[in-house]
């Protein structure tokens, strides 16, 4: 048996008397902070002029932070538009050959518009040339970097938002067709051309638009490769007039916690709060706890800009901010581009449509876990392309050898 | 109706084969919960000679995917109906099979009341046979009770009544047929007959006896 389970039992029960305590302290220490909250409440100018004269990623308050919205009535019509990806690294001990593979979950559902048809769909690719495999540096070609574990990651990412902007065209490019039939004269699509146009679109992402790609030096080839490429995303989704938003359930966002600390110095020998205490008040707690507090169900917290050194010298007019919306059960953060941010009307269309799916899915957007079950790679899917693959390879007249430990592994030797 | 992923193309065409043996297939239907009625007759072809008949025993409506669960979905007065038209992603993650029990074939012009050389094909296209056809099978001869009667894991009793009164409704031939299916049943049942009249009384129009 590979676990020790007489030794781990105890450990754990230790664990849960820690967590136990750690609970009980935080709370202790968010009450600490909401005379600090009561004080800023309305300083939130102070607080976002401060926040442009820090170096770390912190998040500019746009109004009171206190500020509770609301949301309006959930649109009856409406389209919501979701992907998600999963993928397959390199195997370097399978000796199938190095190659990756991006799944993406696609889908389209209309609500209240049964003439329309609802869309669920797989995007599979496979990476296995050169190009795919490496990443070059443009302006030294000696400097290659594998496509593999972080960078796969950040190219998933890429890969689902630029789904999603295909998504969201040909949604365009629908009530375009409508609009023509309707022009036609012909009554019935006259009925079909009003119904879309009337129903509003929404993009949807799980996560953060804010995805990170690990490098020593800033400003270096792969930030550029792969944060101008979901830039242009946002950007097709922009020209679509497609509102966007990222999803992230059980927010555990810092921010907020982040631009507290700025104020304070993070000096909580002198600090009144922590009151000479030898850790600050605000250790190990998030957003969500600061602000999630006051939330009722449904309600969202007010707009801050997200000011990340790293993201917005690329991301230009599609700069990040966010909402924390109260689904019930958990504090959910909600991220948005800037020219989503800026349009009222928008923002409170992306909060009513997050609401009905979050009620239509039990607290996680409906459209989202669609876009989940489709993007899932099971190990049974893994079998089988694995099968095709060395089925091909031997085709071809190539051994494909797992190396010495994975045989190891796989047949067990005593 | 919601489509279970598949456009209508010819008529009596009701599902396909997704799972295939000598003596039973199952089909996923064409439609969400549009499967043929419980006792009804169904046809496939297992090649271009031979066609396999069936009985269907059971229906069933769950989801797509083996792991996924129907968790209950209506709230206030949104009911039935109503929580189809508001999650219309569902007709797309939910499926309705059928399966059938062999009961026969045909290969060129003889039809066989027993197991087929060859099972139905997978992925091939099950249709409602046509009064017909149910016509000829029956005038064949009746051995095919003794599949339905001894099948494992179906409610035998119930299937074999399901498909007598199936039978009086699409050939046509009602009392008739009752009377000769009641004849052919007293041999098979002939040491239970409580268990004979159980069935028979199933097929009785509503101030008949046994």
């Amino acid at each position: 048996m590979p676990l020790d389970l007489l030794d781990l039992s105890t450990q754990v029960r230790q664990m849960g008397e820690q967590l136990a305590r750690r609970r009980a302290d935080e709370q202790h220490r968010l009450e600490l902070l909401d005379a600090m909250l009561a004080d800023y409440r309305d300083r939130w100018e102070e607080l976002a002029d401060l926040a442009e004269t820090v170096t770390e990623r912190v998040a500019v308050p746009t109004g009171p932070l206190d500020e509770r919205v609301p949301p309006d009535v959930r649109p009856p019509r409406y389209t919501a538009l979701a992907t998600d990806g999963a993928e397959i690294d390199p195997d370097r001990h399978g000796g199938s050959g190095e190659f990756y593979l991006i799944n993406v979950g696609r889908v389209r559902i209309p609500y209240g518009q049964p003439e329309r048809d609802v869309e669920l769909r797989s995007v599979s690719s496979l990476g296995y040339t050169d190009e795919d495999l490496f990443i070059v540096d443009p302006r030294d070609p000696r400097r290659q970097v594998p496509m593999r574990d972080r960078h796969l990651d950040a190219l998933r990412t890429v890969e689902e938002l630029r789904a999603l902007a295909d998504l969201a065209e040909s949604e365009v490019g629908a009530r375009n067709i409508r609009a023509e039939d309707a022009s036609s004269g012909q009554e019935v699509s006259v009925r079909k051309a009003t119904a879309a146009q009337s129903a509003p679109a929404i993009a949807l992402v799980d996560g953060t638009l804010l995805f990170s790609v690990l490098e020593e030096r800033p400003r270096d080839f792969l930030r550029t490769r792969f944060y101008t490429d979901f830039v242009h995303q946002l950007e097709r989704l922009r020209r679509a007039h497609v509102p966007v938003a990222a999803y992230a359930s059980r927010s555990r966002g810092i921010d907020l916690i982040h631009l507290f600390r700025a104020v304070c110095g993070s000096t909580p020998l002198v600090c009144e709060v922590c009151s000479g205490a030898h850790a600050c008040a605000m250790r190990g707690l998030n957003d969500a706890q600061l602000l999630g507090r006051w939330l009722d169900r449904w309600d969202r917290t007010g707009l801050f800009r997200v000011r990340s050194n790293v993201h917005d010298p690329y991301y230009g007019g599609h700069r990040v901010y966010f909402f924390l919306v109260n689904t019930g059960d958990e504090i959910a953060r909600v991220e948005i581009p800037e020219w989503v941010a800026r349009d009222q009307a928008s923002v409170a269309l992306v909060h009513a449509i997050l609401v009905d799916q979050c009620a239509k899915g039990f607290g996680y957007p409906a459209v989202l876990a669609r876009a989940d079950d489709r993007a899932v790679i099971s190990l049974g899917d893994r079998d089988v392309l694995d099968t095709l693959v060395q089925q091909e390879l031997a085709r071809q007249g190539v051994v494909a050898r797992p190396s010495a430990k994975l045989s190891r592994k796989q047949v067990r030797t005593v | 109706m919601s489509h279970n992923g598949i456009a209508h193309v010819e008529p009596g065409l009701t599902g396909e084969v997704v799972e295939a043996s000598t003596s039973e297939f199952l089909a996923q239907a064409l439609e969400l919960d549009a499967a043929p009625p419980f006792g009804a007759f169904v046809e496939v072809a297992a090649d271009d000679a031979l066609t396999v008949y069936g009985v269907v025993a059971h229906v069933q409506t769950a989801g797509i995917d083996p792991g996924s669960r129907a968790i209950m979905r209506g709230h206030g007065d949104v009911r039935d109906e109503r929580i189809y038209q508001e999650n219309p992603d569902l007709p797309l993650v939910l499926r309705t099979t059928f399966r059938a029990l062999v009961v026969g074939f045909t290969e060129g012009q003889e039809i066989h009341q027993f197991l087929p050389p060859r099972p139905a094909r997978l992925h091939y296209s099950v249709f409602t046979c046509p009064p017909l056809t149910v016509r000829r099978f029956t005038r064949e001869g009746l051995e095919f009770f003794q599949a339905l009667l001894t099948a494992s894991e179906v409610p035998n009793d119930e299937l074999l009544a399901a498909n007598l009164r199936y039978i009086a409704a699409e050939t046509g031939e009602g009392q008739a047929f009752l009377e000769r299916a009641g004849r052919e049943l007293a041999q098979l049942l002939r040491a239970d007959y409580a268990r004979l009249t159980a069935i028979l009384r199933r097929c009785l129009a509503p101030g008949e006896t046994v």
